[in-house]
């Protein structure tokens, strides 16, 4: 039956028709696509997250060495004042052992270090101070030359020092050098320690 | 709709035996253009089905480039640029052809293949001369006399049918 065109043309190509496993696979295209996006995105997000605890972490560390620069500075800024100061002696001895008696408001004993040698030598007395709010003791030092140097001693409060390196861990000393003097800090037999020098 | 819906993808596939003439070679270009569109989809499409058409057109015409067998195609060119029979550009003259689907079918491996994807974009979409112009990037003239030559030729094979049916 003749019919317009349009009619006719649309009837006969509407016959053609996939067929169920023709147009199974031809959705699987998009299935398959759809999951290759996926995992895709999956791998993008996950990069995406690894650089982004990247970024924290270099963040953070780049803070935290930031807290400890400025932390040893100020202790080293601490401890230089109160060796140029140079306060009278409230103890005289040549001796830790002499003195050692004198310190008793103090939670530790005073005690002898490997990396001080003028200690066994030098040693002309000592006194109170604090560092960093905890009370702390000073050993004076004068050599031959009559230059003196003085030896820090305080509370390990790993709140406050956490950032000294320890000897028994095999660390090496800090060390800082500011307006002329040279600084060295550490922590040795659970007391923290920095001992001032003419630079 | 989703370009994967059965009907959209049964209407893809009417294309495809409208631009090549076979099913065979419909379900090859319609597959071939799904998996180029997939690998590199494009961004802001307004008309997914258009632009998956032209890339089933272009997958065909260079299937036939490479097989040197683009004489159909050329000859249509030709055709239009050395025909200097007047033609009476007006769209709704195709319209008033009528033909049964019959004879539809019988002409439909002589014609051209830009002859049926003419008649699918025409018939089956109902798209307009200018609608069908913009997807093939030509002048909407080239569409209109496309459609009068193919009246013409559609008229003769039914002619030729009817001799031959008349002389059985």
């Amino acid at each position: 039956m003749k019919k317009p065109i349009k009619q006719s043309v649309k009837n006969y190509l509407g016959d053609f028709e996939l067929n169920n496993e023709q147009l199974s696979a031809l959705q699987l295209l998009d299935k398959k696509a759809q999951s290759q996006v996926s995992r895709q995105r999956y791998w993008l997000s996950g990069i995406a997250a690894s650089l982004l605890c990247l970024i924290l972490a270099a963040g953070g560390y780049y803070k935290y060495q930031q807290n400890n620069h400025l932390l040893i500075e100020s202790i080293a800024r601490e401890v230089i004042t109160n060796h140029h100061k140079m306060k009278p002696l409230e103890v005289a001895g040549q001796r830790i052992n002499e003195i050692a008696g004198y310190f008793d408001k103090l939670d530790f004993a005073p005690a002898h270090t490997a990396l001080v040698h003028a200690l066994q030598k030098d040693l002309i007395g000592g006194r109170y101070c604090s560092i960093q709010g905890e009370t702390a003791l000073q050993l004076r030092m004068r050599d031959g030359q009559n230059v003196f140097s003085t030896l820090f001693e305080a509370r390990y409060d790993d709140s406050k020092f956490d950032v000294l390196p320890v000897i028994e861990a095999q660390e090496a000393p800090i060390t800082v050098n500011l307006d002329g003097y040279r600084v060295k800090l550490w922590v040795e037999k659970g007391i923290v320690m920095a001992l001032v020098e003419k630079g | 709709m989703s370009l994967f819906a059965k009907n959209t993808l049964n209407l893809l596939y009417q294309f495809g035996i409208a631009l090549t003439g076979t099913p065979e070679d419909a379900e090859d270009v319609l597959h071939t253009a799904l998996e180029r569109y997939l690998a590199n989809p494009p961004i802001d499409i307004k008309d997914a089905p258009a632009y998956v058409r032209t890339v089933m057109r272009h997958c065909w015409y260079d299937e036939l480039r490479k097989l040197k067998t683009r004489r159909n195609y050329l000859q249509v060119n030709h055709a239009e640029q050395h025909d200097d029979t007047p033609i009476h550009l007006i769209e709704e003259d195709l319209e008033s052809l009528m033909i049964s689907e019959m004879e539809i079918a019988r002409v439909w491996s002589q014609l051209e293949d830009p002859q049926r994807e003419l008649l699918y974009l025409w018939c089956v979409l109902d798209y307009t001369a200018q609608e069908i112009a913009n997807e093939l990037g030509v002048p909407r003239g080239t569409i209109l006399a496309r459609l009068h030559r193919l009246k013409k030729s559609l008229r003769q094979q039914a002619e030729i049918d009817q001799q031959q049916g008349a002389g059985a």
